[in-house]
């Protein structure tokens, strides 16, 4: 394998900067043999759309217990899309736990403790809609329409986990988009459930929803403490004082370093709230010499 | 109503012509629709696929024939394209895969019905096992949609609905996991 001092990026025009003009110069030579401009893709884009086709329609269901009222179409959608998106997470963090295998962590990078704790919390995720949805006389093997959308939109995370070029940083990088979109749909859920009267459901998904916050905020902090390394050699105050921020509920910032307001030592500052998510200099199993972030 | 070939005059190539909206046409549904829609979908693109391909091999070897396989040519390749974008963007490769499995099975099963050398009618029975075994670890109902293949009898049976304890029954008897 080539290392990195060896490999070119030739994709920028600035490889070749005496052959750019030329280029350049031949998109305007050659003009689009056809009339037509965005607008009119975009009318053809809007006249398929109007023609009523859907990508699917919602499950019936049958609840078991005659005293349970069938819940409403969109609930069963949405209790669909989050099954199929936890039973991903779990591959997903099964991927991730070989990049970690392969490559090893960094200084307050993830353990494989920290990574197999929040594959199980997605495996029991993923066990409890699937109680609920026979529960409430939906089929758990079914993929409900928000569910293929979620599919589909979210095949790209699957192609850079399953690649194994992509580092271990890389990958984490990737399961940041999975765990902020996971974030924002478990609220969802939990206020559709609430707003249908289901609040005992509510509660349940609630509970899912901290531990995705705490997933979130581990995955935040691991890559910050990878880009930190790799820029600085050390982890920048910034990455901590942001981590704390955040921790905090604080607003958004300007692009400006955070202003502590009074901080003893760095390590009290990014102080995981959770035992099992300590971060320390630690070496995985099969990582003989600790890495640098990769 | 069927196709009589001595009777319809048909078309010619030259006014065999499609539009981007002839060639576009709205695909089936992955969640919704039969799976026998998907088996009729792939079967009916490789046929056409391979009508395109032949043609092209012929030409090739047959110079006299190249302007006139040519013209044939680039209407079934349009055919081929209509055909092949029946399949939805949401079908992973996967689920195409399969239902590639699926097609095999069926076109076998056919052959093997209408064999009457009992020792390649054994032949073709052992390639729809391997056909079948292919199809095996199908990843969800996404793909059968209902249908449960028993190999041996080539027939294929709707399945009844699944009850909790997750199988199925088929309407000749036969029980199989309809995971």
């Amino acid at each position: 394998m080539k290392s990195s001092s060896e490999r070119l990026n030739r994709t920028g025009m600035s490889t070749a900067p005496e052959l750019a003009q030329e280029l350049v110069g031949g998109t305007r030579s050659t003009r689009p043999s056809s009339e037509g401009n965005a607008e009119a893709i975009a009318n053809v884009r809007i006249a398929y759309s109007k023609s009523g086709e859907l990508i699917g329609s919602i499950p019936p269901s049958a609840p078991a217990n005659r005293k349970t009222t069938a819940p409403a179409p969109i609930f069963l959608d949405k209790l669909g899309e989050r099954l199929a998106f936890e039973r991903s997470g779990v591959r997903l963090y099964d991927a991730l736990l070989s990049k970690l295998d392969a490559f090893g962590t960094w200084e307050n990078g993830p353990t494989r403790a920290d990574l197999e704790e929040i594959r199980n919390d997605e495996l029991s995720h993923f066990t409890m809609l699937r109680d609920v949805m026979i529960e409430l006389g939906g089929d758990p093997t079914a993929i409900t329409p928000s569910a293929n959308v979620h599919a589909v939109a979210s095949k790209g995370l699957c192609a850079v986990l399953s690649d194994p070029r992509t580092t271990l940083s890389q990958s984490l990088e990737t399961i940041l988009v999975a765990e902020l979109v996971d974030n924002d749909c478990w609220e969802n859920l939990s206020d559709l459930a609430l707003a249908i009267g289901k609040e005992e459901l509510a509660q349940t998904f609630h509970d899912a929803l901290d531990e995705e916050r705490d997933h979130l905020r581990r995955v935040r902090s691991w890559l910050g403490a990878a880009l930190s390394q790799t820029a600085t050699g050390d982890i920048d105050e910034v990455f901590l004082l942001r981590a704390e921020q955040r921790e905090n509920g604080a607003p958004p910032r300007r692009a400006e370093r955070p202003r502590a307001p009074k901080r003893t030592t760095r390590r009290t500052a990014a102080k995981p709230k959770r035992a099992s998510a300590k971060v320390s200099p630690k070496k995985t199993p099969k990582s003989s010499t600790r890495s640098r972030a990769r | 109503m069927a196709l009589d070939l001595l009777r319809t005059k048909g078309t010619p190539p030259e006014r065999q012509t499609f539009t981007w909206r002839d060639l576009v046409q709205p695909p089936y549904s992955k969640l919704d629709d039969d799976a026998f829609t998907r088996v009729r979908v792939i079967l009916m693109n490789g046929i056409e696929s391979e009508a395109v391909r032949f043609r092209h091999s012929c030409a090739r070897m047959n110079a006299s024939l190249q302007q006139t396989l040519a013209e044939v040519r680039r209407v079934e390749q349009h055919q081929q394209t209509l055909v092949n974008w029946l399949n939805p963007a949401d079908q992973s490769p996967l689920e195409t895969t399969i239902g590639f499995e699926q097609v095999a099975i069926e076109v076998t099963a056919s052959v093997v019905r209408s064999e009457p050398d009992p020792y390649l009618a054994q032949i073709f029975r052992f390639g729809l096992l391997e056909d079948f075994d292919h199809r095996e670890g199908s990843p969800s109902q996404t793909v059968a949609a209902g249908w449960v293949w028993t190999p041996g009898t080539e027939l294929a049976a709707a399945a009844e609905p699944i009850p909790a304890s997750g199988k199925a029954k088929t309407r000749n008897g036969h029980a199989r996991s309809a995971s």
